[in-house]
């Protein structure tokens, strides 16, 4: 493929196929937040909109959904439950339309991790002492309490939260499916499924909890050491077409380099936009993997890479492989 | 990071550390709290006067749900100097930051709400008794979310560790003790384990009988013994009730773990003496019970 030779051979001048790459990469590592607006006053919406039009949290904006009943809220909600935070208001179709839209949202869609406010006009509806024990609400608000500072006050206390759980809830998801492909591993026949499986697999924990067009961009190559050189076991993207070769001379320079690096520390190395993982099997080969992710690693990002390379190993410990033996 | 036991154990309060050098912001706060509970816990209120003292509590005491922060203490920025300390250096992203300010002249609310790791911030006149009350809502419900959640994944953890090294196993003993132990150690998980006292055994059915293949605790000692031998009539039926459903059977404070392999060998595993389980347990029990039977699998037909 053409866009591959450029990749591969055209060291100086990488900034036709890389660099839309990265800055597809780019604009989804800046995915807004997105917002969704209950209430079934215009003006409540316009307000807001304006208060928070300029808001960044993380160096990424909002984005705003608006919905004026909460039959409506449930339709988007129903169809995308994507929202970091939903602002409700109380007194809608009924009295306790919001209220409601509360229970759909925790109960019935089981969404435990999307920030609910409730915003309402008429306290004497809904007395903040009974209904903050009451509902799984994450903030009460009194309409008259929201000045601007304290809008974005709210913002920043409800997305920090947002943060921290969705964080670990990506974390879990990660673990779980470690959990669900491991049998997968045990059934490799020969050391490339394996290097496949485990390409795939760390590809698919990377990529967890960003949208599919941050999957495509993830690709990367595993490779077992050999004489000196690097045998590719499996690929994607462009090092798909390399599988069986000696790549040495048909990588970058510098990514060469790292591996070297890898099998001299022998461990892990992380980078800015991408990672090594180093193996060593008790037959004395070492295995690495590499993987352009575009994004830094957050600690609990490494813990679960650290989860998945030791689950490997003992897979590689366990399993032995025609020509392992030496 | 370390486990929580508040979260679990339904006799431990949710620890709150109040962190003022005015002596009546702590008594009005206590008194505000006192009544308070959450999720059916009450408070176990925590005092420090100075950042200095709320960093020693903090490193003795990691798992402090929740922490009012005074802003103005040794020096005008003390409390923004201990949150930048309790995130970035003893790295606690779980506990829950209030910044509350009596002077917001030092520390103003539009730039401190977002240069520090806060999760929300207060000026001290704003704390009205239902405001306080709501903070602690809020930011329970937060830590609560967080705690659970860090659980979960700690759980994910020992099962993916359990699983590596049933593949590993050759006999079929060593294989049910093993599995007996992370069950235990899952279910014991977040849990005091001087008050809760977590045992099992797992049971082979030969010839129609049940006889003990491995066990903790009490029933360490009977191996190799028929179940008949020592176990009560209750327990004994709901065993057999197990075996003959050929499924799970999870009780209040126990739980029954029917498991065939490939070759029909049914096994039984009994725990018990847990609290009554939880959501998590569940899922973390199911999770791992359909793996290990892919790991058994497997590691026959490699053999």
């Amino acid at each position: 493929m053409s866009d591959d030779d450029e990749f591969l051979f055209d060291d100086d001048d990488d900034s036709s196929g890389g660099s839309d790459a990265f800055e597809d990469a780019l604009a989804i590592e800046n995915k807004p937040w997105r917002l969704l607006i209950v209430d079934d006053e215009e003006e409540v919406h316009a307000v807001t909109k304006l208060v928070l039009s300029n808001y960044e949290f993380a160096g990424r904006k909002l984005e705003f959904v608006n919905a004026f009943t909460a039959r409506q809220a449930i339709q988007i909600l129903d169809e995308d439950q994507d929202f970091a935070v939903a602002i409700i208001d109380c007194v809608m179709e009924t009295d306790h339309a919001g209220l409601d839209l509360i229970q759909y949202i925790r109960d019935t869609l089981q969404n435990k991790i999307m920030r609910l406010v409730l915003r309402t006009g008429q306290p004497g509806q809904a007395p903040e002492d009974s209904v903050i024990s009451r509902f799984d609400i994450n903030d009460y608000k009194d309409k008259t309490e929201l000045t601007a500072i304290k809008l974005k006050t709210l913002m920043y206390a409800v997305l920090r939260s947002y943060r921290d759980i969705s964080a670990l809830d990506i974390n879990r998801k990660g673990l779980e499916l470690i959990i669900e492909t491991t049998a997968k591993l045990y059934e490799s026949r020969n050391l490339n499924q394996f290097a496949s499986a485990i390409l795939l697999q760390l590809t698919a924990i990377l990529g967890l909890g960003k949208d599919a067009a941050y999957v495509k961009v993830v690709k990367g190559f595993a490779a077992t050491e050999d004489h000196g050189d690097y045998l590719l076991l499996a690929g994607t993207g462009e090092y798909e077409s390399l599988i069986n070769q000696d790549i040495r001379g048909q990588i970058p320079v510098d990514i060469c380099h790292d591996l070297d690096e890898a099998c001299s520390v022998k461990h892990n190395l992380y980078f800015k936009d991408h990672l090594i993982a180093y193996f060593r099997t008790p037959q004395g080969s070492e295995h690495l993997l590499f993987i352009y992710n575009y994004s830094k690693l957050s600690e609990l990002d490494k813990n679960l890479v650290q989860v998945f390379c030791s689950n490997v190993s003992i897979a590689f410990e366990t399993l032995s492989f025609e020509g392992e033996k030496e | 990071m370390t486990l929580d036991i508040a979260l679990r154990d339904p006799t431990t309060d949710w620890k709150v550390l109040i962190i003022d050098d005015d002596e009546e912001v702590h008594t009005v706060t206590r008194l505000v709290l006192s009544t308070y509970n959450y999720a059916g816990k009450g408070l176990d209120l925590m005092h420090a006067y100075s950042a200095k003292e709320a960093l020693e509590v903090l490193q003795s005491d990691p798992d402090i749900a929740v922490a009012l922060v005074d802003c103005v203490m040794e020096t005008d920025r003390a409390g923004l100097d201990l949150v930048r300390e309790i995130r970035e250096v003893q790295n606690n992203h779980k506990i829950r930051l209030v910044l509350r300010t009596g002077q917001p002249g030092y520390a103003p609310e539009e730039q401190v709400i977002k240069e520090y790791d806060i999760n929300d911030y207060k000026d001290k006149t704003e704390l009205t008794n239902t405001n306080l009350k709501t903070l602690m809502y809020t930011n329970l419900r937060a830590y609560k979310d967080i705690a659970t959640l860090d659980l979960h994944r700690q759980g994910l953890e020992i099962i993916i560790n359990a699983m590596g090294n049933l593949f590993h196993i050759n006999s079929f003993p060593e294989f049910a003790s093993a599995i007996l132990n992370q069950l235990v150690t899952l279910l014991g998980l977040g849990k005091d384990a001087a008050f809760v006292k977590i045992e099992g055994f797992a049971a082979e059915s030969q010839k129609g009988g049940l006889k003990l293949l491995a066990g903790t605790g009490d029933y360490q000692g009977m191996i190799n013994k028929e179940i008949n031998e020592f176990l009560s009539e209750d327990v004994i039926n709901e065993i057999r009730d197990a075996a003959s459903r050929k499924e799970n059977i999870v009780f209040e404070d126990h739980l029954v773990v029917y498991f065939a392999s490939q070759e029909q060998q049914e096994t039984i595993l009994y725990i018990n003496n847990f609290n009554a389980l939880d959501e998590l347990d569940k899922h973390l029990i199911n999770t791992f019970c359909t793996n290990l039977t892919i790991a058994y699998e497997l590691n026959a037909k490699r053999q």
